[in-house]
């Protein structure tokens, strides 16, 4: 149980106060309401730059890392297909420092070109290092690619190419940081050792005078229904050949998330689901198997994935997966297997609310999603859903036509 | 209007939360550490066993012990104690390291009761089945294949190759035929020489309730241990004497770069001043190495130096992967900051963010009831007290640029160091 206020500056800003008084420090997250699905297809990976270029120095101070380090603090960001993120963790004693310093920003930017040159390669060094110097790496570019025909989900926050990144311009910075950058676009929440109020009088002396921006439309094209089955394989120069299935569900917050949530991970979250017991132990089709989800705000991904065994063939490991999806859709789940995931989801949430940071970062999403309260009810979403509406999506969810398959290997 | 121009006043941190913690003894004399919290509702159990790479009579079988332990025990499947432990969403695992392994326990603790009983059975009963073996064999082998095309894991292994040799614990790098000669027999007696829970140093931190530690004792608590347990054959590090050591990758779009010394352990006097000077250089994200080679010249999307310090040895090293192309730029700069520590002083302004961002880690490191107890273990484990800390505290307040410059000149010393690089050759 988290305990929070929750108030609105007359800009727009959100903030959200969680006082803890059993530590010595505090964190501050600035949520901001933008990620890769905002940008559009001929300049992919700008959110993410951006996240970058929020480190080059604001209107008033040159270097935002030296100021925090100064007092005591430290700070990470990152960027996903519907948010980006920014937190700093300091002692609660400094917290005007981080404060100063988020509200600068928000401010206004100082935008250089050097600073934009750098950082733009930075990216790029960072693409080569996680999507291109590694086996596997574009996985996602290509499967998000086949997923989604509509949706910007069609990306990943890197970007389509390098040369997206590299194309980036100085006015382009500019108007995606006065469109999305915004107190009305954004979420501050704290947590530590400080009250509500005192809390709140410093995020309005601080961030009171910012701004608001223009109100904005986001025109996201959503993804149709897939009719018909999509399929791709890919050869490349890698030891070991991997399948993934995808099926697209609903966003992270519709009625029937939670059920599909609790699903992925009845057949395959852990030793004891189905695929990995049937596929990794028992037929020994695969070495590694998995289902999970995406967690999208819109329409999400549903996969299931694994690493082919030795000598076995696509169409072995994929008759192995079928056989288990036919399964859970013959019968329902069984009520041990029920309680396992709910136990599950309990044991994460409750690992995901520890601590100032991550209690911080929860809150923000919570807020952005529907509301902070989902941090304490989401549960109780959970743990209403019961086998046969697992079993009702199942049917209707996991099908040969709604079905994008990636085979992947040197195969 | 507020003033922006001028940062708030800035307090400094003066306490450390570093003595909250309790510790008891079981029956059987096994030292329990633990940090409780009402806060919570998750607890974490960790048992410490030497049984690390350090203590193996074979390679490669610390870290298969590690893996199959919870495959199945004289009573139970592997099946059937995964289903156990997931049913009530808790972890348990065994995990591998140079010098100890940590069976942990991380749960919701109203779940505890049923999760210690499958703990202690694993301890005394592992019987590790041959088809549990072949499995873990079969994806051992298929990691390799799939890592071998990492830039990263080649310079990785390589360092520590040039840096103990390739006999030592720290040293060895396993490849396909190291999992080959695994048998099920040498895993089974090295299992129960060294997982005796008699013999294991407990940390839990979370929700303790008064029914935690009669559980403790009641599971891990009448087993007698064997005490001190004794590494067999010689450890001797032999050192490359070679400088550069360069793997090629053809087909590599980056470079990843290593390079690195054999350091002081943590109870040298230096130690704590040394710590100082890594951060200045390497250490933070305003490094020198991070402010110089990404934020100025963009080679690298991350560059950072650290002291890693083992039971039986310490190194240092300097970690990147670069773009091939500016690769031997790159490790010219890294040589250029170290000779610039050596012959200029830092300034007054870089040595209190240095000290104060040090000072904010340490609160960081000791905050809440999870990172103190891994503190406290760290601690204990390297037989030092909480004066370790105040050391630690007192040498970053009053460490001065002349000092660190000394250090400099003492520790960064090219001709010992080692560079590996694995990427793709440019002419």
């Amino acid at each position: 149980m988290i305990a929070f206020q929750t108030f609105k500056l007359d800009n727009g800003l959100t903030v959200i106060v969680n006082e803890d008084n059993t530590t010595q420090l505090c964190a501050v997250n600035v949520l901001y309401k933008v990620g890769a699905r905002d940008e559009i297809i001929t300049k992919t990976g700008f959110a993410h730059l951006f996240e970058h270029l929020m480190f080059g120095g604001s209107a008033n101070i040159p270097d935002f890392d030296t100021e925090l380090q100064l007092a005591g603090g430290t700070n990470n960001a990152y960027t996903s297909n519907d948010l980006t993120n920014y937190y700093d963790i300091l002692p609660v004693s400094n917290i005007e420092t981080a404060l100063w310093l988020e509200s600068d920003r928000m401010l206004k930017l100082d935008f250089s070109e050097k600073s934009l040159n750098v950082q733009r390669n930075v990216v790029c060094e960072e693409f080569k290092e996680h999507y291109i110097n590694r086996p596997y790496g574009d996985v996602w570019h290509i499967l998000r690619k086949l997923v989604y025909e509509k949706h910007p989900y069609q990306w990943p926050t890197i970007g389509l190419e390098l040369q997206h990144v590299q194309d980036a311009t100085l006015t382009d910075v500019e108007n995606f940081f006065y469109k999305y950058y915004r107190p009305n676009n954004a979420i501050l929440t704290i947590s530590g050792g400080i009250s509500a109020d005192n809390a709140l009088q410093l995020a309005k002396k601080w961030f009171g005078d910012i701004p608001s921006g223009e109100p904005f439309n986001r025109n996201i094209a959503m993804e149709p229904e897939q009719q018909a089955a999509k399929f791709q394989h890919v050869k490349k120069d890698v030891p070991v050949n991997v399948i993934y299935k995808a099926w697209k569900m609903p966003g992270r917050i519709e009625p029937l998330y939670y059920a599909t949530n609790l699903l992925s991970d009845v057949l395959g979250l852990g030793e004891s689901s189905r695929l990995q017991h049937a596929l990794k132990k028992e037929t020994k089709l695969f070495t590694d198997i998995a289902a999970y989800i995406t967690g999208s705000i819109d329409t999400g991904m549903f996969i299931i994935t694994g690493k082919l065994a030795e000598g076995i063939t696509y169409e072995q490991a994929e008759q192995g997966i079928q056989q288990e999806l036919d399964k859970i859709k013959q019968a329902p789940i069984t009520d041990a297997e029920l309680t396992r995931v709910k136990n599950t989801v309990e044991m994460d949430i409750a690992s995901n609310n520890t601590g100032v940071m991550n209690k911080a970062e929860m809150l923000a999403i919570a807020e952005m999603l529907e509301s902070a309260d989902l941090v304490n009810t989401e549960i109780h979403r959970y743990l209403n859903v019961d086998a046969a509406s697992i079993h009702t999506i199942a049917q209707q969810l996991l099908t040969a036509e709604k079905c994008s398959t990636l085979y992947y290997g040197k195969d | 209007m507020i003033n922006r121009n001028s940062a708030p006043e800035l307090q400094l941190i003066d306490r450390l939360d570093i003595n909250n913690y309790k510790k008891t003894s079981l029956s059987n004399g096994v030292d329990v550490y633990y940090v409780d919290s009402n806060q919570e509702e998750l607890i974490r159990i960790e048992l410490r066993f030497r049984a690390g790479r350090w203590y193996e009579p074979q390679q490669a079988v610390s870290r298969a012990v590690c893996n199959l332990m919870r495959k199945g025990t004289i009573q139970k499947s592997a099946k059937q104690i995964a289903d156990i432990v997931e049913f009530y969403g808790a972890h348990l695992d065994v995990q591998s390291g140079q010098d100890y392994t940590s069976m942990m326990i991380f749960c919701l603790s109203k779940h505890l009761e049923k999760i210690m009983p499958v703990a202690e059975e694993i301890l005394l009963e592992a019987n590790f089945p041959e088809e549990e073996l072949a499995l873990f064999i079969q994806k051992q082998q298929q990691k390799l294949r799939i890592n071998a095309q990492n830039t990263d894991f080649h310079a990785n292994r390589k360092f520590s190759n040039v840096l103990f040799g390739s006999q030592h614990p720290y040293g060895y790098v396993v490849n396909e035929s190291t999992f080959d000669a695994l048998t099920a027999d040498t895993l089974l007696q090295f299992c129960r020489k060294h997982y005796n829970p008699g013999d294991a140093t407990i940390f839990m931190a979370g929700n303790i309730t008064s029914s935690t530690l009669p559980l403790i004792e009641k599971h891990f608590g009448k087993h007698k241990g064997v005490g001190k347990i004794i590494a067999a054959t010689d450890k001797s590090i032999h050192t490359a004497f070679e400088h550069k050591h360069f793997i090629d990758k053809d087909d590599s779009v980056q470079s990843s770069v290593r390079i690195g010394t054999l350091s002081i352990p943590k109870t040298h006097p230096d130690f704590a001043e040394l710590n100082v000077l890594n951060t200045a250089f390497g250490g933070y994200f305003g490094s020198r190495l991070m402010t110089n080679i990404r934020e100025d010249k963009g080679y690298t999307y991350g560059i950072y130096s650290s002291i890693t310090h083992l039971v039986h040895a310490s190194y240092f090293s300097v970690e990147t992967e670069v773009g091939n192309e500016v690769c031997a730029a790159a490790i010219s700069e890294v040589y250029k900051e170290m000779d610039v520590l050596k012959t200029t002083l830092i300034d007054d302004e870089e040595l209190t963010i240095i000290k104060n961002y040090m000072m904010g880690g340490l609160l960081r490191a000791t905050d809440g009831p999870f990172n103190r107890i891994n503190v406290i273990k760290n601690m204990v484990m390297s037989n030092l007290t909480t004066e370790y800390f105040d050391g630690l505290a007192h040498a970053i307040k009053h460490v001065d640029a002349e000092r660190l410059m000394e250090l400099a000149n003492k520790y960064f010393d090219y001709e010992t160091m080692k560079e590996v690089i694995c990427g793709k050759k440019i002419a």
